[in-house]
């Protein structure tokens, strides 16, 4: 296999001149031709396990691209999917309907991931006022998705859901995260767009799913904006 | 044009890029083949010059011939060869550890020539480090030519060290423990193998064409609980000679080097002195192998007063060739004076107490040369393997071991260090595999740089600063100036923790206030061993990196651990 020194520097996570060196004094499976390095994948990723180091396959790894890039929560939005309708006479009952909904969750998960919410439940209630609820489980997900969800479920008919401001709930947003910090960044975005009354008035009126996500990206481009 | 040029690719082919153990044993057999040659065009050419010279030796002016023969080689090395005087070795072990065992390709024919004309004069010198010189630039030009790494290069110039020595005593063990004790200093299964081969090759190629000899064949010895006795005494003396000798050659080079006059000039001078010795002490002059045959066959003419004056003389003798700039290494000398050392002790014991059966004076002979060798060089094996291969002595084992150990021993506690070794620790250049100084004499400034630092400018706030550590992930702020990018100085988190909470400090003072002004700064070009000590003496854990006066990075302890890690992880693992 040939690849340039820089994409194997980058694949092994090396420093490109310690890549350099090591070529040169013959420590790693790799002979340099012009500004290219010859390996044999195996033998190499074999080197690397017994070194001490990852050799990662793909040109690009995803979990950087999602946390760098901007849009956090709209793409997780869009890979949670917006569900109207959603049945349900108490709190159990429609966190259960909405696990349920949740896409490309395996089956043998849906179980765990309703006990956790429903643990989450009883410490506080995270019906954060205005009708809206913002459940998610206490520790980050480390089985059955690979990147951060966000379900956005309209109850067919609001319940009550014990909120700080005692309103019954209408709609739900199911935070999912594997890792603590892409579920903090998600938790941060929402609450800002929350904050916004025009846009609760707006979740009122049970927008389609593409009027919503607009919305959304709208708001979350303003966040970034800022950031920057 | 690529296909056939492509042979000289081999570590390019897929089967060696995996594993290059076959390679490296067949071109070691070709370095073996080589270097054992230039052992055998060494001697022979020795021989030719012996006997061209001897109906001149009885002359008046023969004590000339040594200067003559010193002062052709010194301005041979350095007017034609542009290359230092000495036996080499040093060279080859320095270069083997810091250049991947580089030697330019004219040292594999210039230190024979120069070193044939010092010894082939009658200068005192040995011819095998001149050979093992050779063989190891020999060993790294064959690796050139194939384009070879580092490594693989290394373990060719160990192959061409062991092909010299084993074909210049016609001793292949000894070839393979040399290098492996003095050369390379680790004991690895990769290395061995190939040096073994090559080691083979350059004795099997001397006993082609010189005949399978034994240089001092010797046998019939009875060794008995007597002689290993005396064995601690003699071993003792071994160890006193190495110190005298060791000394001796320094001291002599001291004075040499204070005197301001050309270097063939110097070499004449030592070669006429070691002339006018080799009158009144003829066993001096030379390499000296036809007295070492004498006293191990015991047949050396003379009382113990002629033996210790001839050990005294040979000793300084070899300072003079050596130390003034004459061509030769000081193995053969270290046998010579090993032996009278040997003879003279054997003749004191006898003296003082007659009538106790000891073993014949050859065998003390032969156990003084391992005394010497094993304690000069600071390496047991080899003193046991040399002897015992160019004497095909077995009988002597235990005394042998005896004499080695203890010599070493002895040695090691008035100069530690092997006499090839000791110039270069004491310019810190030393490094041996999976040692501290080589793993962080191999990493460079360059490989531990941190460049994700946030810059900032003298002239900002501190209200914008606080803002700006909200982004960042380091502890460090370099300060630039904003027109020229000079470095101006560098902000610490720790100096502004305490002002974190006072907002009223916040628009009142300028990141030019607080910033460290005159901080110690690192190079690209520094050594990190030397790094690592300014951290130390500072107790400081990152260091700023500065090029033409520019900020690069940062260099700290916590990456340093990484790389320091992965180093020695890569330099101690065997093969891939």
């Amino acid at each position: 296999m040939k690849l340039t020194i820089e994409e194997i520097a980058r694949r092994l996570d090396l420093n490109l001149e310690t890549l350099d060196r090591w070529i040169r004094q013959g420590r790693i499976p790799v002979t340099k031709k012009g500004n290219e390095g010859v390996f044999n994948e195996p033998e190499l990723k074999r080197w690397a396990r017994s070194h001490r180091r990852s050799y990662r396959m793909s040109p690009r790894s995803d979990k950087n691209e999602i946390q760098q890039g901007g849009c956090v929560l709209t793409s997780a939005m869009e890979r949670g999917g917006v569900f109207e309708g959603v049945q349900g006479g108490d709190k159990p009952s429609v966190l259960k309907n909405c696990v349920a909904l949740v896409p490309d969750l395996p089956l043998e998960f849906q179980a765990p991931l309703y006990n956790q919410l429903l643990e989450r439940e009883a410490l506080i209630s995270t019906g954060v006022g205005r009708g809206v609820a913002i459940p998610h489980p206490r520790n980050p997900l480390d089985q059955g998705i690979s990147s951060p969800v966000v379900g956005t479920f309209f109850l067919d008919q609001p319940v009550d859901y014990e909120a700080i401001d005692d309103q019954p709930v209408f709609v739900l947003f199911l935070i999912l995260s594997p890792t603590v910090q892409g579920h903090l960044t998600l938790l941060s975005r929402l609450s800002y767009c929350l904050r916004d009354g025009t846009f609760v008035s707006f979740l009122k009126k049970i927008p389609g799913r593409e009027a919503f996500l607009a919305r959304v990206k709208k708001m979350e481009k303003n966040i970034d904006g800022k950031e920057k | 044009m690529r296909k056939t040029i492509f042979w000289r690719y081999p570590a390019r082919l897929s089967f060696f890029r995996m594993d290059d153990r076959l390679l490296l044993i067949s071109i070691g057999v070709i370095v073996g083949l080589f270097s054992g040659l230039a052992a055998v065009g060494l001697n022979r050419s020795l021989i030719f010059m012996l006997e061209g010279l001897y109906h001149l030796r009885h002359l008046w002016w023969a004590f000339l011939l040594p200067a003559a023969g010193a002062m052709a080689s010194s301005i041979f090395l350095e007017k034609i060869m542009k290359e230092g005087a000495g036996h080499g070795i040093p060279e080859v072990i320095y270069s083997v550890s810091r250049y991947g065992g580089l030697l330019r390709f004219r040292s594999s024919f210039s230190r024979l020539i120069s070193s044939s004309l010092t010894i082939g004069s009658g200068g005192s010198a040995g011819p095998e480090a001149p050979v093992v010189m050779s063989g190891a630039a020999i060993g790294s030009t064959i690796a050139r030519f194939f384009y070879l790494n580092d490594r693989q290069r290394t373990t060719l110039v160990g192959c061409g060290t062991a092909g010299a020595i084993a074909g210049i005593f016609n001793a292949p063990l000894t070839g393979l423990i040399f290098t492996m004790e003095i050369i390379l200093g680790e004991w690895s299964m990769v290395n061995i193998i190939p040096i073994a081969v090559a080691a083979v090759a350059g004795a099997e190629i001397s006993r082609i064409l010189q005949g399978n000899s034994i240089a001092f064949e010797s046998s019939g010895f009875h060794i008995t609980g007597v002689d290993l006795f005396a064995s601690l005494g003699l071993a003792v003396v071994a160890a006193f000679a190495s110190i005298l000798l060791t000394r001796g050659l320094r001291r002599m080079h001291g004075v040499s080097v204070k005197i301001k006059i050309p270097m063939w000039v110097k070499a004449s001078i030592g070669g006429a002195a070691v002339g006018l010795l080799g009158f009144f002490v003829p066993e001096v002059l030379g390499e000296g192998y036809h007295s070492i045959h004498d006293m191990i066959q015991g047949v050396f003419k003379g009382g113990i007063g002629i033996a210790a004056l001839a050990f005294f003389a040979k000793i300084f003798a070899t300072s003079l060739t050596l130390g003034w700039g004459g061509s030769g290494g000081i193995f053969a000398p270290c046998l010579v004076i090993g032996s009278f050392a040997g003879l003279a002790f054997h003749r004191l014991l006898a003296f003082g107490f007659p009538g106790t059966p000891l073993v014949n004076e050859g065998c003390f002979a032969l156990l003084g040369m391992a005394g010497l060798i094993s304690g000069i060089l600071q390496a047991p094996l080899t003193g046991i393997f040399l002897i015992l291969e160019i004497t095909a002595s077995y009988e002597v084992m235990l005394p042998l071991i005896i004499v080695s150990v203890i010599s070493t021993t002895v040695t090691h506690y008035f100069e530690p260090d092997s006499f090839y070794h000791k110039d270069l620790k004491e310019r810190g250049e030393l490094l041996r595999p999976g040692t501290d100084s080589r793993v962080l004499a191999d990493i460079g400034i360059r490989e531990v740089i941190e460049t994700d630092c946030i810059t900032v400018s003298p002239q900002m706030l501190l209200r914008e600063f606080f803002h700006l550590l909200k982004h960042s992930t380091r502890n460090y702020f370099p300060v630039e100036d904003p027109e020229t990018g000079e470095f101006l100085g560098i902000v610490e988190l720790g100096d502004v923790r305490s002002y974190i909470f006072n907002t009223v400090m916040y628009d009142t003072v300028f990141v030019e206030q607080i910033m460290n002004s005159n901080p110690d700064v690192v190079h690209y070009d520094d050594n990190l061993a030397d790094v690592l000590e300014t951290m130390d003496a500072k107790s400081r854990f990152s260091m700023p990196v500065v090029s033409n006066n520019r900020f690069v990075g940062m260099v700290s302890k916590a990456t340093l651990l990484d790389k320091y890690r992965d180093e020695l992880n890569v330099q101690t693992s065997q093969a891939f």
